[in-house]
């Protein structure tokens, strides 16, 4: 022990308790700021994802009038055309020679007008409203089915569940662009298409027999702009979207989605 | 094993323990200045345990701490000048490394080398806690997102600070202490700047502990 408490031993004892203390202040101000500095990322980083969606919402609502337009045009427009056209040729008088080839176009006239029809209720996003995206999806399913160049196969289980209109609109596109995808690039025969509902969550997987893709990780440059958008739509609802490339034995698609509950 | 001898030799395995757990440092390829840290924490021990040797013999040590001192503050301002991102500190430090050895040079002609050099001790210690500080206002201006906790230096800083800013004091009137208040210097010795080294080699371990990108710190 000390033989004496002088002066010397005081200043000791203070001035290492000062710095003691000094040193605390510092590290405990550090950790403040750190703490203020994340608050501060984190809210940046939630205003960007949020500056993203209602950039990607007014695109797709500006992409989703764009397709209503288009849709009320075929219907209302070019529809009347081809109606008045096979009016005009059903009150032909034509030689006997001719009504072969009359009733010929007359057919083909038909089948435009059906064609004009799916493609008129299959882009107006109204119609995916009153039908749902279920409905409008096994539309298109049939649309495809008529086409005579697929086998397509739906299956379905597990009970449905409403969704979200907005939702609805955003998770049939996806589904619609995959059709597309299929049918313009798969070169394939069969599309099997598999809807599952569980616990608030539904599952669409959409399988085909073509020739698959040569896949790109998502944020490169050779992605197609339809994936893309793809995964732009599913990260707003927000859904989880694989694509699992089998070159040679087709892609599987699948979209989960699970609706959040209060 | 008397009370005396465990107490001035805890400090001793603690300072063994901080060297070899710095040693991960090459086992898990760490960047090179806390690789170069590990070595001269070795070192360090290594020369703590002569020191605890000739004491043990009563051989005088002072002047290995002497050269051990002059060595690690030199050594920590290197390390420091490469984690430290400031011209002003850059500065700073090539000035320390012109004027400490000259200052050394003078107090061992002055005092001799047998005598333990305070000046040379307080002028280091105050460098260190300079560039300590340095440091953590670095971290504190930084827009790393990283937790500073993840950051090795961020503990070694913490526990230079503490130790240098309490053992400069006492280090810097050992001399006069000594002479004047024998008993007293010893039980402060004993229980006060161990308990400092010890809380140092505590903060040196969880610095090489704790888990940090190897690109943020070179």
């Amino acid at each position: 022990m000390p033989e004496k408490f002088s002066e010397v031993t005081l200043i000791l004892f203070a001035s290492t308790l000062i710095i003691l203390l000094l040193t605390g202040l510092i590290v405990v101000s550090l950790f403040i700021n750190q703490k203020r500095k994340y608050r501060f990322h984190r809210e940046k980083f939630e205003m960007k994802t949020n500056f993203d969606q209602e950039l990607l919402r007014a695109h797709l609502e500006i992409q989703s009038q764009a397709f209503e337009s288009i849709s009320r045009e075929l219907h209302d427009n070019v529809g009347t055309l081809i109606s008045i056209a096979m009016v005009h040729i059903r009150s032909m008088s034509v030689s006997a020679t001719e009504i072969e080839k009359m009733s010929e176009v007359d057919s083909l006239l038909n089948e435009a007008m059906d064609s004009l029809r799916d493609i008129s209720r299959s882009i107006n996003p109204e119609n995916i409203n009153r039908l749902g995206w279920q409905k409008s999806f096994m539309a298109e399913l049939d649309r495809i089915r008529k086409t005579n160049r697929f086998n397509v196969h739906y299956t379905e289980e597990g009970l449905t569940f409403t969704i979200e209109l907005q939702k609805q609109i955003i998770i049939f596109r996806i589904l619609q662009e995959t059709l597309n995808n299929i049918v313009k690039h798969s070169y394939g025969n069969h599309i099997y298409a598999h809807v599952c509902f569980l616990n608030n969550m539904v599952s669409v997987t959409i399988k085909d027999d073509g020739k698959g893709f040569q896949a790109q990780p998502s944020d490169l440059p050779g992605e197609g702009a339809g994936i893309k958008n793809m995964r732009s739509r599913a990260a707003m609802l927000p859904a989880v979207l694989e694509i699992e490339n089998g070159v040679e034995s087709g892609t599987i698609v699948t979209l989960s989605y699970k609706e959040q509950t209060l | 094993m008397n009370v005396k001898l465990l107490i001035s030799t805890l400090p001793l395995l603690v300072v063994g323990f901080a060297a070899a757990t710095s040693l991960i440092s090459f086992r898990y390829n760490y960047p090179a200045a806390l690789r170069k840290l590990s070595l001269f924490w070795v070192f360090n021990f290594c020369i703590d345990l002569s020191g605890h040797i000739m004491k043990y013999f009563d051989v005088k040590n002072h002047w290995l701490y002497n050269i051990y001192f002059w060595l690690m503050y030199l050594t920590l301002a290197y390390l420091y000048d490469r984690q430290v991102k400031n011209k002003y500190v850059h500065v700073g430090i090539r000035l320390f490394y012109i004027v400490f050895p000259l200052l050394v040079l003078a107090e061992s002609i002055v005092s001799g080398i047998n005598k333990l050099q305070t000046m040379m001790l307080v002028t280091g210690s105050v460098v260190m806690i300079f560039l300590a500080a340095a440091y953590f206002r670095q971290l504190y201006l930084s827009e790393d997102n990283e937790p500073v906790t993840r950051d090795p230096w961020f503990w070694f800083s913490f526990g230079f600070i503490i130790y240098f800013g309490c053992t400069v004091p006492f280090l810097g009137m050992l001399n006069y202490l000594w002479g004047h208040y024998k008993e007293f210097t010893n039980f402060y010795y004993s229980y006060f700047c161990n308990s400092f080294a010890i809380l140092l080699n505590l903060l040196i371990i969880t610095g090489f502990l704790c888990q940090r990108n190897s690109q943020k710190s070179h």
